[in-house]
C-alpha cells in the first residue's frame, strides 16, 4: 500500500524533476548578440539573399538590379548630381522641409492640445472639426496645398504639418488630461495658482506623453514627406523623393531603389535619435 | 487655547451617477490651536471630505470652515495636506520637491536653501537631496512629503491617512517620527486614520465619526487620560502595552465597530 502510493505520487515528478538540459536555440544565439552587431549581421544575410535572388534567376536589371548595383548607385549619387544637386543637396532638401512641417505642428499642436485639456468648452469647440481632419490622408492635401503654396517645399512642408499635427495633439490632450489629479491638489495646496500648475505641475507631468507624440509625429511626417515630394514637388529639384520619381522617369531602378533604402536609413536614424532624447526627459520614470 | 478651526454647520453632498451622496451633514466642531486632533470612523464616513475642505480645495455648499477666524476661500500653504499616497513630484528631486512651496510663495533663495537644509536634517535625510522619490523607499518618501508641508510652516497641517501605505515597522517608525517633527513647530494636526492604535497614541482627542452622513459620534479627550506628559512622547511599543492606552482603544474601537455593523 505505502509503496504504491509513493510510486503513485513519483509518477507526476520526472517531468518536473529532470535535469533541465541547458540547450541553445538559434533564437537564443540570435538575441545573445549585442544589437549593432546583430542588425548588422542580418541586414547583410538579406543583402545575401536579394542578390542570390536576382543572380541566381537571372532577373533583368531594369525589374530588380541587385544590391551591389544599389549600393554602388547610392556611392555615386555623393558626387553626381541629379537635379538640384547630389546625394546631400536631397537629403538635406527632405530633412528641412521635415522640420518646417513638424515644427510648426509643434507650435499649433502642443498649445494646442494643453489648452484643450485645460478649458473644457474648447474641448468640445475644436473635437468635431479635428476629428474630420484628421480623417483626411495628408497626400489628399497635396493637391489643395498646391494652391495655397504652389508646387515646392511650402506645400510639402504643409503636408509633413497635416500628418504631424494629429498625433502631436492627441498626445499632449491626453497626457494633460491624464495627470494624477493629487498632484495638482498638492500643488494647490502648496499655494500654487494656475499658471504655476500648468507650466510646473501638468507640463511636466505630461511630458513623456507629448514626447511620444512628437516621435508618432516625426515618424508620419517622413513618410508624408515622400508623397509629398512625389506629388507636390515640381517646383523644387530635389529631396529624396524627387530622386526616387527621377529614377522611375530616366528607367533607373538602382536609383529609385537607393533612394528608397536611403528614405529607409534616415527615417530609422531620426527615430533613434528622438527615442534617445524621450530617454532623456522621461530619466524620472521607472 | 484660543479656537484656531471651527466647522460650522458644515454639508457637503456628491451629485454622483446613482444619485446625490450626502457626505457631510450638519458637522460641527471647534479645534483649538497647536491640537493634535485625530479623526477615525468607518470608510466612507467622509472623513477625507472634510479634510479636503479644510484645505480649500472644495466650499461646502452650506455652512463655513473658520481657519484663524477667516472663512477658508482657497487652498494655500497655511494648511498644507500630506497625501496617503505621497503625491511628490516625480520629476523634481527630494531637494527641489522641498523647494517648489517655498519659491511659489516668494521666499528668496538663500533663505530657501537655509529652510530646506533644517527640514531635510529633522527628517533625516541628509545626503538624499539628489535622489528623485522613485529612489526612496515609501517611508523616505512620506518624510520628504511631511517636509514639504511642514517647509511652509502651515498653520495647520492636514494629514491624510498618511501612514496607510506603509509596512508595519516603518508606520511605527513614522509615527514616533512625525510627533518629534510636530513638536519642533507645533502646528494644528487634522489626521484623519483607520488605525485606532495610531489615534489614540498620537491625539490630543480624537474625533470617532457615523457612518454617512458623517456628524461627529464622540469626542474622546486623550489628554484627559494621560494629563501634562501625553503619551505619544514615549516609545510606541511600550505605551501600546499601559492598560489606559488599552482600555480607551478598546473603547474607541467599539464605537466605530457599532457604525460598521449597524451597516444595512
Amino acid at each position: 500500500m505505502a509503496d504504491g502510493s509513493a510510486e503513485a505520487r513519483a509518477s507526476h515528478l520526472p517531468a518536473e524533476a529532470a535535469p533541465a538540459v541547458i540547450t541553445r536555440s538559434l533564437g537564443d544565439r540570435i538575441e545573445a548578440l549585442p544589437n549593432a552587431l546583430r542588425v548588422g549581421v542580418m541586414l547583410f544575410f538579406w543583402l545575401v539573399v536579394w542578390y542570390g535572388v536576382v543572380e541566381l534567376f537571372g532577373v533583368s536589371k531594369d525589374f530588380l538590379p541587385n544590391p551591389i548595383d544599389v549600393i554602388s548607385r547610392i556611392i555615386r549619387l555623393a558626387w553626381e548630381p541629379i537635379g538640384a544637386g547630389a546625394l546631400l543637396t536631397h537629403a538635406w532638401a527632405s530633412i528641412v522641409r521635415l522640420l518646417w512641417g513638424f515644427a510648426a505642428a509643434i507650435a499649433i499642436g502642443v498649445p494646442l492640445g494643453l489648452a484643450m485639456a485645460y478649458f473644457r468648452p474648447l474641448q468640445w469647440i475644436v473635437a468635431p472639426l479635428f476629428e474630420l481632419f484628421r480623417y483626411i490622408p495628408p497626400i489628399a492635401w497635396a493637391p489643395f496645398a498646391m494652391f495655397w503654396f504652389g508646387a515646392g517645399s511650402s506645400a510639402q512642408a504643409y503636408v509633413i504639418f497635416t500628418s504631424s499635427f494629429a498625433p502631436i495633439l492627441i498626445n499632449t490632450f491626453r497626457g494633460v488630461q491624464l495627470v494624477d489629479s493629487r498632484l495638482i491638489d498638492a500643488a494647490r495646496t502648496l499655494g500654487a495658482k494656475s499658471w504655476t500648475i500648468l507650466f510646473e505641475v501638468a507640463l511636466p507631468a505630461a511630458l513623456p506623453h507629448v514626447v511620444t507624440g512628437l516621435r508618432i509625429g516625426l515618424a508620419t511626417g517622413w513618410m508624408a514627406l515622400i508623397a509629398a515630394e512625389i506629388v507636390a514637388g515640381t517646383g523644387s529639384r530635389d529631396g529624396l523623393g524627387y530622386l526616387i520619381l527621377q529614377g522611375q522617369q530616366q528607367l533607373h531602378a538602382d536609383l529609385t531603389i537607393g533612394a528608397m533604402v536611403l528614405i529607409g536609413i534616415l527615417g530609422s536614424l531620426i527615430d533613434l535619435a528622438i527615442r534617445t532624447a524621450e530617454k532623456r526627459f522621461a530619466y524620472w520614470r521607472d | 487655547m484660543q479656537n484656531d478651526l471651527s466647522y460650522e454647520n458644515v454639508t457637503m453632498r456628491f451629485e454622483g451617477r446613482s444619485g446625490a451622496v450626502q457626505a457631510l451633514e450638519r458637522f460641527d466642531f471647534q479645534v483649538s490651536s497647536s491640537e493634535f486632533l485625530v479623526i477615525v470612523g468607518p470608510s466612507g464616513c467622509g472623513k477625507s471630505t472634510l479634510l479636503h475642505l479644510t484645505a480649500g480645495l472644495y466650499k461646502p455648499p452650506t455652512g463655513r470652515i473658520l481657519l484663524g477666524g477667516s472663512e477658508i476661500r482657497e487652498p494655500g500653504p497655511d494648511k498644507a495636506i500630506v497625501f496617503q499616497n505621497f503625491s511628490l513630484f516625480p520629476w523634481k528631486t527630494v531637494h527641489d520637491n522641498i523647494e517648489f512651496g517655498l519659491r511659489i510663495n516668494g521666499i528668496p533663495a538663500a533663505e530657501r536653501e537655509e529652510q530646506i537644509k533644517r527640514v531635510i536634517r529633522l527628517i533625516g535625510l541628509d545626503g538624499f537631496e539628489n535622489h528623485y522619490p522613485r529612489q526612496l523607499s515609501g517611508g523616505m518618501q512620506q518624510r520628504v512629503a511631511i517636509a514639504r508641508s511642514f517647509v511652509l510652516k502651515p498653520r495647520t497641517l492636514l494629514m491624510d491617512e498618511p501612514f496607510a501605505a506603509l509596512d508595519a515597522q516603518n508606520r511605527q517608525i513614522m509615527q514616533e517620527e512625525l510627533v518629534r517633527i510636530w513638536q519642533t513647530q507645533r502646528p494644528t494636526v487634522l489626521f484623519i486614520t483607520h488605525s485606532v492604535e495610531e489615534a489614540v497614541f498620537l491625539a490630543d482627542r480624537v474625533i470617532v465619526m457615523t457612518r454617512r452622513p458623517g456628524r461627529v459620534k464622540e469626542v474622546i479627550d486623550i489628554t484627559q487620560i494621560t494629563g501634562e506628559n501625553h503619551w505619544r512622547s514615549d516609545p510606541f511599543d511600550e505605551v501600546i502595552r499601559r492598560a489606559e492606552f488599552q482600555d480607551v482603544r478598546s473603547r474607541i474601537w467599539g464605537l466605530v465597530k457599532s457604525e460598521i455593523s449597524v451597516r444595512n
